[in-house]
């Protein structure tokens, strides 16, 4: 399987998530470039293949969190559980045919420019790769952030991670600690509550919770969409505007903001009644500051009991004994951490090496950077998707996914146009871009809100995660690509294709 | 501060009320001009204000430029009809943009002033003209860069007469009936089955603007409005009428058309989205030739 020579093709997709599949899916549809998604797992589907926790299910809603050019008619609930979009992201692959582009199993190990041939050059777990173009699409929640807690490796039992659920550890008659509160947590506790002796929840920081409010479609909606035409962009475009007037209680529009906060606070009040739970209940932040999750069994299970509440981090672990930072210990047979992934530092970035050898992860020292949140100057042929300011708090992640995608396929049109094969964006271009995401995420709730959250990179205190506007600003800015700002060159020597 | 010291100083919304010809007009300044882009001027619909029509719109267009929104006194222009809107909407800005050209933002009859009022003043000021602040209500001294129309009222209809009628009639036999229709006409039928909007509160203004509503005719003036347009229909409209949008666009030289999937209080039902198109086009008003017809965002 691994030959000296290096297998070749046009474009090389790192990642089978929604962004990797999203690509290959209108590079087979609208190009005849050569192209490979090379997948470390052995499936697609990204974070809905590995979260396959009691309960994971989506927050924004099902028909908003499916491609614009495949959409779902039989969505059956309102937001849909991990198991139905992992099927809708399989069927996706298979129906569209990109088994055949698909390389399981393989594990990226390096990806270097070669400026001499202008080509990237890929060394993986099966082999290596060169290629013209490389899309990364590896996904902003897909490596685990493991707590350093003294005693974890000697914890005397199971210790998992949220996005790598052990489903071999039987947890009936089980005391199981869960340690976080973001949105993994807050949807794992009530529902493992079901089945276990004991749940204590470690929360470091209060969230804030508002109704969740999930539906199922009838029968008859499910065939309206199927049955009448435009209906369901209809229905697309409705929930996405909805989405969209949610951008107001990011920035600071006091009327908005103060209805959300009305909105959350309201929520655990008519849920907790006992006055000193609910203080513990209570976020000491502004409101969408840290990501708010939506719930209504949370409150409800710590509310009866089902799930107890230690209102401080996990400090130790000594065989089955936790101690939480407040002193109060907990005798545990499982241990599930809830503890959120690697965001800022992505550790791709690591692997990646550009001009001069420069790694990725040392250009982005002080948090990452790109421009029109998917070029890097010093990258050539490098495209992020997901990467630095491309997501969002307030509406769906696959608009943005595809805002990239139509960027991406913009770029790789115009070197065609031009008749080059290098692109590469310059530091002017990119400087300007950083310096308008800070102006605009200077006034956001991320930056003013006083919490700490995976959005901000705490090296910088810059908003690196999150695209500071609206989507439809995304779109307007990032949709269509723009060669101002960009160098093409041909390549040094003749390669053959 | 006199008006033009905070104009240049506002960045968060300020309140301020403008005094033209002894009529106090009231009117919110926000957002700053870094980069000298043309101010945005809004005009609120039929029944509305700046405060209830603009809530989410201006300060979020806030953040990208300076915007003023102002709430003309249509009772103080009952004698002298469109022209005393003008003249009073030409005072503000005299007094609060001075020397500034404008782009202007008008919904429902809303619209009907800001096109009456670019159809009056259709060409750039002479920047060589002396004295070009001086203060003669009248004088064509404010020229407007570009011009927006949401659901626009350009000429009234049968129908808006008929409205206006039964609204006048219930609103004195059937007060409490007033509400349910002032509902059931501003919001589409998606909007009414899935939200329970609070009643509209009775405005200063409502009666001169049902009014203008009823009596406006601006068919002779049309031609007249040259500057780059984008006008704004609803799908959903039973109150100004899509095909009043449609015809609109079709009437001005210099037109492009979108529509949106809204009833006629298009600020509340759909105000991200107005928004987006706003923004754009007041960024680019000529990215898309006269003529277009613009395609609804697919998300």
């Amino acid at each position: 399987m691994i030959g000296l020579q290096p297998v070749e093709v046009d474009t090389i997709i790192v990642g089978s998530g929604m962004g990797g599949l999203g690509m290959g899916i209108r590079l087979a549809r609208e190009t005849e470039r050569s192209f490979l998604i090379l997948e470390r797992a052995h499936d697609v589907g990204g974070t809905w293949r590995d979260n396959t926790y009691p309960g994971v299910a989506c927050d924004i809603p099902s028909h908003l969190y499916s491609f614009s050019y495949r959409t779902k008619s039989d969505w059956g609930q309102f937001y849909a559980d991990g198991a139905q979009i992992h099927r809708y992201l399989q069927d996706a692959a298979r129906q569209e045919g990109l088994l055949p582009h698909l390389r399981f199993g393989t594990d990226v190990r390096q990806m270097r420019w070669q400026p001499d041939v202008a080509r990237w050059q890929l060394d993986t777990t099966t082999g290596s790769y060169r290629c013209r173009v490389l899309i990364i699409a590896a996904g902003r929640l897909s490596e685990p952030r493991i707590p350093e807690i003294p005693g974890l490796t000697g914890f005397a039992g199971p210790v998992f991670h949220s996005s790598a659920w052990d489903h071999s550890v039987e947890l009936a008659g089980q005391r199981v600690g869960v340690v976080g509160t973001g949105a993994s947590a807050i949807q794992i506790a009530p529902n493992i509550a079901r089945v276990a002796e004991s749940v204590v929840l470690f929360q470091r920081t209060a969230a804030y919770v508002v109704p969740r409010a999930d539906r199922t479609y009838s029968d008859a909606e499910m065939r309206l969409l199927a049955q009448v035409p435009g209906e369901i962009e209809r229905l697309r475009s409705q929930l996405f505007w909805e989405a969209e007037a949610g951008f107001a209680k990011r920035v600071g529009l006091p009327a908005a903001v103060a209805e959300f906060r009305d909105v959350a606070l309201g929520h655990l009040a008519s849920q907790v009644s006992d006055p000193e739970l609910r203080a513990r209940l209570t976020p000491s932040y502004e409101i969408g500051c840290k990501r708010v999750v939506l719930s209504d069994e949370f409150y409800p299970a710590l509310s009866t009991g089902a799930v107890a509440l230690e209102p401080s981090a996990l400090d130790s672990l000594h065989s089955h004994r936790a101690t939480a930072a407040s002193g109060a210990e907990y005798e545990l047979d499982v241990l599930v951490l809830a503890t959120g992934f690697h965001t800022t530092q992505p550790p791709f970035a690591t692997r990646v090496f550009g001009r001069e050898g420069i790694a990725l992860s040392d250009r982005w020292s002080r948090g990452m950077v790109a421009h029109a949140s998917t070029t890097v100057a010093g990258f050539p042929n490098l495209f992020v998707i997901d990467g630095p300011n491309a997501s969002l708090g307030h509406n769906s992640a696959v608009h943005m996914i595809e805002t990239q995608i139509g960027f991406i396929l913009g770029a790789l049109d115009h070197l065609e146009l031009v008749n080059a094969d290098v692109l590469e964006v310059g530091r002017e271009a990119e400087d300007a871009w950083m310096s308008e995401i800070d102006r605009r995420s200077a006034s956001t709730v991320w930056l003013t809100g006083g919490c700490s959250s995976w959005y901000v990179d705490d090296r910088s205190d810059r908003l690196t995660l999150l695209w500071p506007d609206f989507a439809f600003a995304f779109r307007d800015e990032v949709g269509t690509f723009d060669p101002r700002g960009y160098r093409v060159s041909r390549a040094p020597v003749a390669v053959a294709h | 501060m006199s008006a033009a010291a905070a104009a240049v100083a506002a960045t968060g919304p300020t309140a301020q009320t403008v005094i033209v010809e002894g009529v106090p007009v009231h009117c919110t300044l926000a957002g700053s001009d870094p980069n000298g882009s043309d101010p945005v001027v809004l005009l609120p619909g039929v029944g509305g204000t700046t405060a209830s029509d603009f809530e989410f719109l201006l300060p979020l267009l806030a953040r990208t430029r300076r915007v003023l929104a102002v709430d003309l006194f249509y009772g103080a222009a009952e004698a002298t009809g469109l022209d005393g809107l003008l003249d009073q909407l030409a005072g503000v800005l005299r007094q609060v943009l001075p020397g500034r050209t404008v782009i202007l933002v008008g919904f429902s009859v809303g619209a009907t002033v800001a096109a009456a009022f670019t159809a009056r003043n259709p060409t750039a000021p002479n920047p060589t003209a002396p004295n070009p602040t001086a203060p003669n209500p009248t004088a064509p001294n404010h020229s407007v860069a570009s011009l927006v129309l949401v659901t626009p009222v350009p000429r009234a209809s049968n129908r808006h007469r008929m409205l206006a009628a039964l609204r006048s009639d219930i609103s004195v036999n059937h007060p409490e009936a007033l509400r349910s229709l002032d509902l059931f006409s501003a919001y589409s039928s998606t909007f009414l089955q899935l939200n329970s909007p609070e009643p509209f509160l009775p405005g200063a203004n409502t009666v001169a603007q049902l009014h203008l509503f009823a009596t406006c005719d601006l068919t002779a003036v049309l031609p007249q409005i040259t500057v780059p347009t984008l006008v704004v229909g609803c799908t959903k409209d039973d109150l100004a009428g899509v095909e009043a949008a449609r015809l609109l666009f079709a009437s001005l030289p210099d037109a492009r058309y979108t529509e949106i999937d809204s009833g006629h209080a298009v600020f509340v039902e759909r105000p991200a989205e107005i928004l987006a198109i706003i923004r754009e086009f007041v960024s680019h008003p000529v990215s898309h030739p006269a003529g277009s017809m613009l395609e609804a965002a697919r998300p």
